[in-house]
């Protein structure tokens, strides 16, 4: 209970006041002393309900002088002849005091009661305010103007701790150089309202903002007259409101993300369905043309030329559809072991026109472990790699695919294990007129480990040979797998085309777990 | 009812398709009925109760793995999907929800028709306890397998991993369907699991590690048991 300068005085002329008119109107009355002290005590009472305890405890001190003086004999002194009225007079004064004290702490109970259901009503309406429609979402200013509304103060600023700088982000009435106040990083740090200093006369304090240690910054209140515990609990209710404002703008943005992700894929397999469905009733049908026309047919020969080119056809659509899912982002490797020999054998599976009458040598080092990689993405690029060799190399040249172990596990100590994963080098090796000049460098950097490059420029459809759409999605596919591409000119002529992709660590796998 | 060839349910939305599968089939001996959708595909299994369905995955009206389902529900006549890339997930749920094989497009007919006859010859025959296949032989009462003359030491997962494989030849079996099986579904069993006990398996029993014989990798699927049965 503060009370201004101008309150006490009128509170010292009411009592009086009150005094000298409740002495008035005892003389007048000609009342007795018991008459006398029982009107005192209404006035003490009165005073104390009205004015507070400072102004009962003065009222009882006067009362007491002035029952003694006026109605107590010897009258018109402040001296007593009988010593019962001492004791009456005591008794006047105890029971003056002990009751204004009553009073009072009633009336400060009661006073701060009222505060409270203020307080209560003020962050009812705040709460309101920040998490009904009223606010709407992603307005940090308005949320921090309705909580300084409802704190009844009208300046303020709010400032945010983002990657570890505070910065102010809206203010009314205060300057941005709120943000480096040191009282303001005291309330960040400590999470605690902290008292600012003053300007023009009003009362400045800071509140914490925190939310678990995801949102942090503070709201700085200027006027008004809050208590830190109010302020605190508003602070409080601001940042969950400003964090609640986030997670929707979050969840918003990946329910955009999705939605965008889940129409491409629709769209591709849609793509991929409408290309690949003519493309099968073509093989069916010209698979049955050819077992239909006998060898010595001069039409049997054109049949193969129409068939290897659908094939080939085919395989321009996966590639195709793979950099446009590279493209999208919606390729996800599928990583799990396989042995390389399953990999060499169902790229050729997929080539058999191509590979006909062809001899391929396959050779997988004993030591060579399996891979971990994604076995659909890596067939799709030997299956490229083998395609091109074949297409460019001499009709009955040899045609090399091997396996061989590369790092790690190859030979390196327990350090090198750690630094270096163990990787599989698959290499596809042809006798054709080996590299164009100024491709192997264009692939070089695959080769020096720049593995989080997923988009490098495509190499353009113009360039024929061995560039083209094919190798760039090779180089992506290895990328795509944790691995790399090279290019390099074989010795004895011819080229290496090598995919360098991680190996399988048994060690990994839960190889403990048995059945039943 | 008696048949003298199997009756096969085709279902794809492309006419070209269904038409090119139809006539090959017919060519091979078998005898055909056509659905454009999975719909049709019921009301036609209904009908003319087929040997096998061959579908097709994207469709109208009701997709390939909504019917696989539903044919489930009341039958265990064989099915084969036909799937594109780029559907691998879809595969996999076809071939969860009881489809017994895949092929990808464009495929071979050469390939189709062996897929189709392996599964009419497994329909309906139970796999024995004795198994014979090229220079294997496994003895599931004697709890012994045999590569030629060696004895083949495998321990208990490994031999049911290859009892379960052996008894579906030719059919591609996922990580769900394997672990259903061999782990009878314990929770913490995962994929992993299973490739680590195939890996010990496949060292015991290939012999040439660069041309496997008996088991093959199913890409994003499983494993696949690739030699033929011989007969007893």
């Amino acid at each position: 209970m503060h009370r201004s300068p101008s309150e006490r005085g009128l509170a010292l002329a009411a009592v009086v006041a009150a005094v000298a008119a409740t002495t008035l109107a005892g003389r007048l009355l000609g009342a007795n002393a018991t008459t006398a002290g029982f009107l005192f005590l209404l006035a003490v009472l009165f005073l104390t309900l009205r004015w507070g305890l400072l102004a009962g405890a003065a009222a009882s001190i006067a009362s007491t002088l002035a029952f003694n003086y006026f109605f107590l004999p010897p009258l018109h002194t402040l001296s007593i002849s009988d010593p019962a009225n001492w004791a009456a007079l005591a008794a006047f004064g105890i029971t003056a005091i002990v009751t204004g004290r009553l009073v009072a702490a009633e009336r400060h109970r009661a006073e701060e009661a009222e505060g409270k259901r203020r307080d209560t009503q003020t962050l009812y309406d705040l709460c309101f305010g920040l998490f009904t429609a009223t606010n709407r979402p992603g307005r940090l200013d308005e949320a921090a103007a309705h909580t300084l509304a409802a704190l009844g103060a009208v300046r303020g600023g709010l400032v945010l701790v983002e990657g570890g700088r505070a910065r102010c982000v809206w203010t009314n009435g205060e300057t941005d150089s709120i943000a480096n106040e040191p009282g303001v990083g005291e309330a960040i740090a400590s999470e605690q309202v902290v008292e600012l200093t003053a300007t023009a006369g009003a009362r400045r304090q800071a509140a914490p903002l925190a939310v678990g240690g995801r949102l942090s910054g503070a709201l700085v209140v200027s006027g008004g007259r809050t208590s830190p515990e109010l302020l605190a609990s508003a602070g409080r209710l601001l940042a969950l409101a400003i964090e609640r404002d986030r997670l929707i703008e979050q969840s918003t943005r990946s329910e955009a993300l999705a939605a965008s992700d889940r129409l491409k894929t629709a769209l591709l397999r849609a793509v991929s369905h409408d290309l690949r469905s003519p493309l099968t009733a073509m093989a069916i049908d010209l698979e049955a043309l050819l077992r239909d026309t006998p060898e010595s047919s001069p039409d049997r020969a054109r049949l193969l030329v129409v068939a290897r080119e659908r094939e080939r056809l085919g395989r321009r659509v996966d590639q195709l559809l793979t950099a446009a899912r590279l493209e999208a982002g919606l390729l996800h490797p599928h990583l799990e072991p396989i042995p390389p020999a399953e990999l060499f054998r169902a790229a050729r599976e997929n080539l058999e026109l191509v590979l006909a009458g062809r001899k391929v040598e396959i050779e997988i080092a004993r030591d060579c472990p399996d891979l971990a990689t994604d076995a659909a993405l890596v067939i799709e690029a030997l299956v490229n790699l083998i395609e091109n060799a074949a297409r460019l190399s001499p009709p009955h040249s040899d045609l090399r695919l091997s396996a061989v172990a590369k790092g790690g596990g190859g030979g390196g100590g327990g350090e090198d294990r750690a630094r270096w994963s163990p990787m599989v080098v698959l290499e596809v090796a042809d006798r054709g007129p080996g590299l164009p000049a100024g491709l192997a460098e264009q692939f070089a950097d695959a080769a020096s480990g720049s593995r989080a490059t997923t988009s490098l420029p495509l190499p353009s459809f113009s360039e024929g040979g061995r560039g083209g759409l094919g190798l760039a999605i090779v180089r992506q596919l290895a990328v795509a797998c944790g691995g790399s591409f090279e290019l390099r000119d074989r010795a004895g002529g011819g080229a290496s085309a090598r995919l360098i992709l991680p190996a399988f660590r048994p060690g990994e796998a839960d190889a403990e777990v048995t059945p039943e | 009812m008696t048949r003298q060839a199997p009756l096969l349910l085709v279902v794809d939305d492309d006419a070209a398709i269904r038409r090119a599968i139809a006539t090959e089939l017919a060519a091979a001996g078998f005898l055909t009925v056509e659905a454009a959708d999975g719909e049709e595909a019921l009301e036609r299994f209904r009908e003319v109760e087929p040997d096998l369905v061959l579908t097709d995955l994207a469709m109208p009206r009701r997709d390939g793995l909504s019917l696989v389902r539903e044919l489930r529900r009341t039958s265990s006549t064989p099915i084969v999907v036909l799937s594109v890339r780029g559907e691998e997930e879809d595969k996999v749920r076809a071939l969860d929800a009881g489809a017994d094989d895949y092929l990808t497009k464009p495929f071979s007919m050469r390939e189709l028709m062996a897929r189709v006859r392996a599964q009419l010859r497994r329909a309906g025959s139970s796999a024995p306890s004795l198994r014979r296949f090229p220079d294997l032989e496994i003895d599931l009462d004697r709890r012994r397998v045999l590569q030629g003359e060696r004895e083949v030491h495998l321990t208990p997962t490994e031999l049911a991993l290859l009892d379960l494989l052996s008894s579906h030849p030719g059919k591609p079996l996922t990580f769900r369907q394997i672990i259903a099986r061999v782990w009878r579904g314990a929770p913490a069993t995962s994929p992993d699991t299973v490739r680590v006990h195939m890996g010990t398996l496949r060292r015991k029993l290939e012999p040439d590690p660069a041309e496997p014989r008996y088991i093959a990798t199913e890409p994003w699927v499983g494993y696949r048991f690739l030699a033929e049965p011989l007969d007893l």
